[in-house]
């Protein structure tokens, strides 16, 4: 179906807009018509139209002031001007004011019709474009709250992130990228790569990304900005056709991970250093033992052997260990924390360790010995933390030395102390004592069988227990070890 | 008489094989744990040979008594033979073929460990004539 145009006539002469209607209405218009100023208004406030015919000539206004009152409420209206004093003047001001063009008076049914016709071509197309404009102007829009939320996005990373086009020149980075760059408060959008990057490594890679038309993989480099290490990608950017367009490159801080790294190698690194001491002396042994490169004395080779089964329990005791530490650090050890009464574990070490406390003539001063002191801990734990420290007591203590055991409550945590007069430790040795690995290195320690990781893991087992160790030492006094746990509820 | 070589190494392991080796191989030895000890034991024992490891307790000891050994007038006519396990740790190769560098390490031959019973045999006879 036809479109129906609706059609204003303003005219103060009845005959005049009469007559106007009865022409237009054969030919599918709807038509509305107004006398005067008032009139015309009123229809204007209430109707809409695409059309309209103005007698310039009114009696209580004129026909420019109903020109703009139309064009105000609705821009689109095409308004055509009759007028009796058909001059230029009149013509050129009503065509300035929005008016599309004018009709003079007296003008036949055809004049009328042509223009209209004329009038109303124009309409559509102005109907048309402004319909286009208003899609234009959504889909611009919707563009431009892309952009943000894009750009809103990229700025939220913590990852540092430089666009750069096919000129190597930068179009887009966000707050982190701008770090890496000089200058880029005042930059022009483009402004080549080279310029202003921080570190030349990377507009060499970015540029090298280019050159190849893109055909390079990803590519990372490495760069150190103040005390953090970061990580660059470079990765091409690509149209639907496969066209290189440029490239991104995402900048990561590395930092902690390069740390933990370095922690690992160090540990990995002490690790083969302690494990191949005690193999490098055993294949030495059964070397000479294999070859008899020692002669015929079978004494010799005994010795030898003895030595060599020392040197491999000592290995199996470090693989123990570490095996230990391994289990602590990914917290795979089930602990059952329990009350257990401390007396009984110190008592039970004191016999397990009686022969060598004999041995070396030292005297035990055991005052938790019959103390009704229970502790939460693993019993497990707390019987190789005891053993632990028991042993180092007997192990550097001096001969006909002593070992004095105290222990109290005190409010919710019960200490208990392990002290000997043993050699003692200098400060240096002190500060290191937990250390993974680390042995004090005297002629006493020297002589002592030992992997270093004791004390590493004693610390560990009695921290995952809730408690604590301290220590007081003094070189050829003695060291004494104390260690507070929570206190359990009577048993 | 036969010859006498000292052994100085902290690592008891090493100077119990090797002394056992050299005894079997009619040499007359004696061992020190220490740099220190292993100065005493240059002056009482009088040795043909000295075999040092450049490492013990203190990072340079090896180095300090092989100066001193070199710097001393008595002393410095007795071939040194320094035993390092640099190579496989650091990956730095200590050798000591040119003047200049012999001059710089006071040394007469390296020995890198593991050692073979053979390779100590053939630097031993390498050293005393």
């Amino acid at each position: 179906m036809k479109k129906k145009y609706s059609i204003l006539v303003v005219d103060d002469e009845t005959g005049m807009r009469e007559g106007v209607a009865r022409i237009l209405k054969p030919f599918g218009y709807e038509v509305f018509i107004a006398g005067d100023g008032k009139e015309a208004s009123e229809i204007i406030e209430k109707e809409t139209f695409d059309l309209a015919l103005i007698d310039l000539k009114l009696p209580d206004t004129d026909g420019l002031t109903i020109l703009d009152e139309i064009l105000h409420k609705d821009p689109l209206v095409v308004c055509i001007i009759i007028t009796a004093y058909a001059t230029l003047d009149t013509a050129v001001s009503a065509t300035k004011r929005g008016a599309f063009d004018y009709l003079a008076k007296p003008f036949t049914k055809d004049e009328l019709l042509v223009i209209i016709d004329k009038a109303l071509d124009r309409r559509d197309i102005i109907v048309e474009a402004d319909k286009l404009r208003k899609e234009r102007d959504r889909s611009l829009l919707e563009l431009s709250h892309e952009q943000t939320r894009f750009k809103t996005i990229i700025s939220c990373m913590t990852d540092g992130v430089i666009v750069t086009n096919r000129d190597n020149g930068i179009v887009l980075f966000n707050n982190a990228g701008s770090k890496f760059l000089d200058g880029y408060m005042d930059m022009e959008p483009g402004a080549p790569i080279a310029d202003h990057i921080k570190h030349p490594d990377i507009s060499e890679m970015i540029s090298k990304a280019g050159e190849e038309g893109g055909n390079t993989h990803m590519q990372g480099k490495e760069i150190k900005q103040g005390d953090a290490t970061w990580l660059a990608n470079c990765g091409v950017l690509r149209d639907e056709e496969g066209e290189f367009l440029g490239t991104v490159t995402v900048f990561r801080d590395i930092t902690e991970m390069k740390e933990v790294e370095k922690i690992k190698q160090r540990f990995i690194s002490l690790v083969a250093h302690e494990l191949k001491a005690p193999v490098a002396a055993i294949r030495g042994y059964l070397d000479i033992i294999l070859k008899k490169a020692a002669g015929n004395d079978s004494a010799v080779y005994d010795n030898m052997m003895v030595r060599a089964k020392e040197r491999a329990d000592g290995l199996l005791d470090l693989i123990k260990d570490l095996l230990d530490m391994s289990r602590i650090d990914a917290r795979k050890v089930e602990r059952h924390i329990v009350p257990v009464r401390l007396a009984d574990y110190i008592e039970s070490n004191l016999e397990f360790l009686k022969f060598e406390i004999e041995n070396r003539k030292i005297t035990v001063k055991n005052n938790a010995a019959g103390l009704n002191l229970v502790v939460m801990a693993d019993a497990d734990e707390l019987n190789r933390i005891i053993t632990n420290l028991l042993s180092n007591a007997v192990k550097y203590n001096k001969d006909e030395g002593e070992i004095i055991i105290d222990a109290a409550k005190k409010g919710e945590m019960i200490t208990f102390s392990i002290a000997d007069t043993g050699i003692g430790m200098n400060e240096e040795d002190q500060s290191r004592l937990f250390e993974d690995f680390f042995r004090a290195n005297n002629p006493q320690t020297r002589k002592q069988p030992g992997t270093g990781l004791g004390l590493a893991i004693t610390r560990r087992m009695i921290e995952s227990n809730n408690g604590r160790v301290e220590f007081e030492s003094a070189v050829g006094k003695g060291t004494k070890f104390s260690i507070i746990l929570p206190a359990g509820y009577d048993i | 008489m036969s010859k006498k070589i000292l052994l100085v190494d902290d690592d008891q392991d090493f100077t119990m094989m090797n002394e056992a080796v050299l005894v079997n191989l009619g040499y007359e030895v004696a061992t020190a744990s220490s740099a220190q000890e292993g100065l005493d034991k240059l002056k009482e024992f009088k040795p043909d040979l000295v075999i040092l490891d450049l490492m013990m307790e203190h990072y340079d000891s090896g180095f300090t008594l092989s100066h001193r050994i070199k710097t001393n007038p008595d002393t410095k006519d007795i071939p040194l033979v320094m035993v390092t396990s640099v190579r496989r740790e650091t990956e730095m190769v200590f050798d000591a073929r040119t003047h200049e560098e012999k001059e710089w390490i006071k040394v007469d031959g390296f020995l890198e460990k593991p050692i073979s019973p053979e390779d100590l045999s053939a630097t031993v006879t390498k050293y005393i004539k």
